[in-house]
């Protein structure tokens, strides 16, 4: 996982809760890194997954919801260091359907050791899109809230349902309503 | 306190992450910078391919600009806007355009049509032309343009494209004036022998390379009665020529293609079904570049000549068939004609023995004399016919050459006796084998020539002179014989005459000398019918030398300078006693002498039953029964005996038959004869026999002395060979009594046939006959046979008598022959060096 992934995870601990949090839940966790993050860097997915579980049991939070506000978080940030991506797409279905064949892409070019989740688009009708997510990661709740804070930024209403395609939640299927 | 350790710790996150992010960016970097080496390093290289690619181009482009500027065409490159690209001198040079070609680079070419206009014959069509090829953008090669000077320009177009997008186009022009005319010469030289062909009566017409008619020229379709039109584009083969034909044709074509010319006659289908014949004479179209495109074909009507040459063929057909027939006519007619001639010939001789005047035997003797010439000049017709109908032909056999050259000699010396002519034989001492070859016709052509000679040399010498022509041992051997004289000789002109059909040096020769004037040219068809050659030199007044070379096969076999010889035979018969049942005396006389000189008793009965008597009387060790006899004949006799009690009914009866025919040798055993032996039967034979018979059987041999002796070839010499052997006193006595008995025998038929008295005439045929056999006149035998036959079984008068005389004719002449051969023979048994045989 991108080291972007994790400062700002910490950014956004320390914001809300201090960095006393910060320091807890790094202290707390058994992490390989020790919990010194660079942006540059590329550190395990199973450090996220501690320190998120870490501040669900401080916080009482639980963890999907901790992730899906992460999310919202996160989308702006990427906005700005990615702008790029973003010149030119005029909805957040577009940004959508772009992810999969232009923008997961481009990153492959830049981190060849990137490892992405999978999305299948297809548009049920103009307004409706179904978007299934595949990961190991098991991160829809992230994803969501990605997807949220990207129809925020157009100024755009959805509906978003959520089914689990596999029980682990490997698999997951959004079915988006512009309202 | 708590506040500090935290800070602490932040700090040193901070610290940490600022050191690993350094450390990174530190790796990000050096990355970064080898990339940059790695990507300036691949500039570098391409920069070079580039400059290398470029500098080709440039050398390809001056390459082609050079090309185009040496090329022997002028040239001119525009680009789509019709803006010079390039020229050259050459174009420069055709249009008159008075500026060096890269001065041009750049011009507009939009007005160029109009200003060159002029040059061209036909100006407007020049301009119409080169708008349409801009318009359609299409290549265009080789168009000829007229110019108005009488130049001929040959201008190609070529638009050039890249992909889709037109890049512009390429003008190419070449004067090609020289060119044209020449092919125009020729063209008007073709042409006006084509019409000067044409008003010759020769039919021309082209076809391509499949046959199919291009042009038929007015004249040829004149001939065949067809429209030029309904000719064109036809297969020729198919409307013209009859099927049967085809493949002479298609050998034809296939000499055009290979570019050869031919002529060949067939008959072409005229529009009205006839046939025309016609010489054709074809020969390949070539084009300028050498290629075969079909064929032209001057075609000469020969109708009439090969009408007129068929009814020759016809007519020469006919002719030959004809002359087929009379030679085979006249081959076949030997007998017809020599008969009555015989006829006339005998009656003369019996009108000389009526004692007729002087004045008759004048007349008889001009008879006589003249019927003869014309039996002469008969069978040299006659051997000329057989010859000529191809019924003559050489035979192979074993002969002695040298031995024939000296016989003849020797004939004719004896002939010759009377004049004061000598006769020489010369002999190649390399002759001293065997020839294989035909020792007759050798015989028969050095006679004719021998006679020649003899006939027209009154004194001085005649002669053959032999001498082998070919190296030793090649093969044939090549012997020349010259048979010369010192006659009256033979003037040059007619050397070659002489060897005609009837022709003799002139008719005075004829008048004086006689003859056919068919000798030497039957002489020189045997010399040619055995592969050799004959040839005269001559000089008038002082002789002539008739060459002839002949090719034998060297046998190998010495040739001996004498006879064979026979085996002379013993026999162990001390008091063996055989009784011979003979009538005819010369049978006695052949019998008696073996018998006498095997040293066997013997007894003679004169017929059956003089035979049977003796039987009654005497024991015989064994008995010779002639079957044919008088008063009892051989069977009567031997079943007389064999009923007889005691003395001979078991005495071994050999049979003495005529022929080996089964009837009579079955007969023969039916009687109780035990053996029989067919006659003629050569001494050898009844030895044997005798032999089985008589219970001693001791042969000595010894070699009887050898005797020089030949008989004469018109005898039957094997069988005298093979009867006498070397002992000539047994022949000499065989002869003799041969003329003391024989022609006494003889008188007596004619008497017999004038009194018709058939039965008898045969019986007395039959008693004589035997004896001619036993001197060698087997030909007078087998004539004498025949009359004997005939008087047997269909008596006719005329028949017999003219038959009778060419028995009479045939016996004259053998006489002759058997009187000569008995001087000879006397004259050597005579000789006190001669020892006859034990």
């Amino acid at each position: 996982m991108k080291g972007i992934v994790f400062t700002e995870f910490l950014n956004l601990v320390e914001a809300k809760f201090g960095y006393e949090m910060v320091d807890q839940i790094i202290t707390e966790s058994n992490l390989p890194s020790k919990g010194i993050y660079t942006n540059i860097g590329t550190y395990e997915h199973s450090e996220i997954v501690q320190l998120v579980t870490a501040l669900s049991k401080h916080t009482n939070i639980p963890v999907p919801d901790l992730l899906k506000i992460y999310g919202i978080h996160f989308f702006p940030i990427l906005g700005n260091g990615y702008s790029h991506f973003l010149t030119g797409v005029k909805s957040g279905f577009e940004l959508l359907e772009s992810i999969e064949h232009y923008i997961h892409v481009e990153v492959i070019k830049l981190y060849p050791d990137a490892e992405l989740p999978r999305f299948e688009n297809r548009r049920l009708s103009p307004n409706v899109l179904e978007m299934i997510y595949h990961s190991k990661r098991k991160m829809a709740d992230f994803a969501e809230g990605l997807m949220r804070s990207a129809f925020d930024h157009f100024g755009e209403k959805v509906e978003i349902e959520r089914e689990n395609l596999e029980a682990d939640g490997s698999s997951v299927r959004f079915t988006i309503t512009q309202i | 306190m708590e506040a500090l350790e935290l800070l602490k710790r932040r700090v040193e996150r901070e610290v940490a992450a600022r050191k690993l992010a350094e450390a990174i960016m530190e790796q990000k970097a050096l990355e970064l910078y080898y990339a940059n080496q790695e990507l300036r390093n691949l500039n570098g290289s391409l920069e070079q391919t580039v400059a290398e690619r470029t500098h080709d181009y440039i050398a390809e482009q001056s390459r082609l600009r050079s090309l185009i500027t040496n090329l022997d065409s002028g040239v001119l490159l525009e680009d789509e806007h019709r803006k010079v690209m390039l020229a050259n001198q050459m174009f420069c040079d055709l249009f008159n355009i008075p500026v060096e070609p890269e001065m041009m680079r750049g011009l507009d070419c939009t007005q160029s049509a109009e200003v060159n206009k002029h040059l061209f014959a036909d100006p407007a069509q020049f301009v119409r032309r080169i708008d349409e090829l801009l318009e359609n953008r299409q290549l265009v090669t080789d168009e000829e343009l007229d110019l108005a000077d009488g130049r001929v320009f040959r201008r190609t177009y070529v638009p050039i494209f890249e992909g889709n997008d037109y890049l512009g186009h390429l003008w190419r022009y070449s004067d090609v004036t020289d060119e044209v005319q020449a092919h125009e010469t020729l063209r008007h030289s073709e042409d006006k022998y084509r019409r000067i062909i044409e008003n010759m009566e020769l039919g021309l017409m082209e076809v391509d390379n499949d046959g199919r008619i291009v042009l038929p020229y007015p004249r040829f379709c004149a001939m065949l009665g067809y429209d030029p039109e309904e000719l064109r584009g036809q297969m020729a083969t198919e409307i013209l020529l009859p099927p049967e034909y085809l493949p002479v044709l298609q050998q034809q074509a296939v000499d055009r293609l290979a570019g050869n010319a031919g002529v060949y006659e067939v008959p072409i289908i005229k529009k009205d079904g006839n046939l025309m014949w016609a010489m054709i004479s074809g020969a390949p179209i070539i084009n300028i570049h050498g290629t075969v495109t079909g064929s032209i074909g001057i075609h000469y009507d020969i109708t009439q000549q090969k009408t007129l040459y068929r009814e020759l063929e016809e007519s020469k057909k006919r002719a030959e068939e004809a002359q087929e027939a009379e030679k085979q006519f006249l081959a076949n007619m030997s007998h017809e004609i020599r008969t009555p001639l015989n006829a006339i010939i005998g009656m003369a001789h019996l009108l000389i023995d009526t004692d007729p005047s002087e004045e008759q035997k004048e007349y008889l003797s001009i008879l006589k004399n003249s019927a003869e010439m014309l039996r002469t000049l008969i069978s040299d017709v006659l051997d000329l016919s057989k010859i000529r109908a191809g019924k003559m032909e050489a035979q192979e056999k074993e002969f002695d050459l040298v031995a024939l050259v000296q016989t003849l000699a020797k004939s004719v010396q004896l002939r010759m006796e009377s004049k004061s002519v000598e006769v020489k034989a010369d002999i190649d001492p390399g002759i001293t084998h065997l020839v294989l070859g035909d020792d007759l016709l050798l015989n028969q052509i050095l006679l004719n020539l021998l006679g020649n000679a003899e006939k027209f040399t009154a004194e001085g010498e005649i002669g053959i002179r032999t001498k082998i022509l070919s190296e030793p041992h090649e093969t044939p051997m090549w012997v020349e014989f010259c048979v010369y004289d010192t006659g009256i000789g033979i003037p040059p002109e007619k050397h070659d005459l002489i060897f005609q059909t009837f022709r003799q040096v002139d008719g005075d020769t004829r008048r004086k000398f006689g003859g056919t004037g068919l000798g030497l040219a039957i002489t020189k068809q045997l010399v040619e019918l055995q592969g050799g050659s004959i040839r005269v030199e001559s000089t008038l007044g002082v002789g002539t030398q008739f060459y002839i070379n002949l090719p034998y096969l060297n046998t190998g076999v010495v040739a001996e300078q004498n006879t064979p010889i026979m085996e002379q035979m013993q026999l162990n018969s001390d008091g063996k006693r055989i009784l011979v049942a003979e009538d005819n005396a010369m049978n006695r006389k052949y019998i008696d002498t073996l018998l006498r000189k095997w040293n066997i008793e013997h007894f003679f009965a004169h017929n059956g039953r003089e035979a049977y008597e003796m039987c009654l009387e005497d024991h015989y060790d064994l008995v010779l029964m002639d079957i044919q006899m008088p008063e009892m004949d051989g069977y009567e006799a031997c079943q007389a005996i064999r009923d007889l009690p005691g003395l001979n009914n078991k005495t071994p009866i050999i049979a003495l038959t005529a022929s080996a025919m089964l009837s009579q040798r079955d007969k023969a055993f039916f009687a109780g004869m035990n053996d029989y032996l067919s006659k003629p039967f050569k001494p050898l034979q009844l030895f044997e026999k005798i032999c089985l018979y008589i219970d001693s059987n001791e042969i000595e041999t010894n070699m009887p002395t050898p005797q020089e002796f030949t008989f004469d070839k018109r005898l039957d010499t094997e069988l005298l060979e093979t009867m006498y052997g070397d002992d000539l006193d047994y022949a000499f006595e065989m002869f003799e009594a041969f003329r003391d008995n024989v022609p006494k025998e003889f008188k007596s038929i004619q008497p017999l046939l004038d009194g018709e008295k058939w039965p008898e005439v045969a019986r007395l045929l039959h008693k004589i006959k035997p004896s001619f056999g036993m001197v060698g006149l087997s030909e007078l035998e087998k004539a004498l046979e025949q009359m004997e036959q005939s008087a047997k079984n269909q008596p006719n008068k005329a028949n017999l008598h003219t038959m009778f005389m060419q028995v009479q004719n045939l016996f004259d002449v053998g006489t002759r022959i058997i009187d000569n051969e008995y001087s000879k023979l006397k004259k050597i048994i005579s000789n006190p060096t001669h020892t006859p045989p034990q």
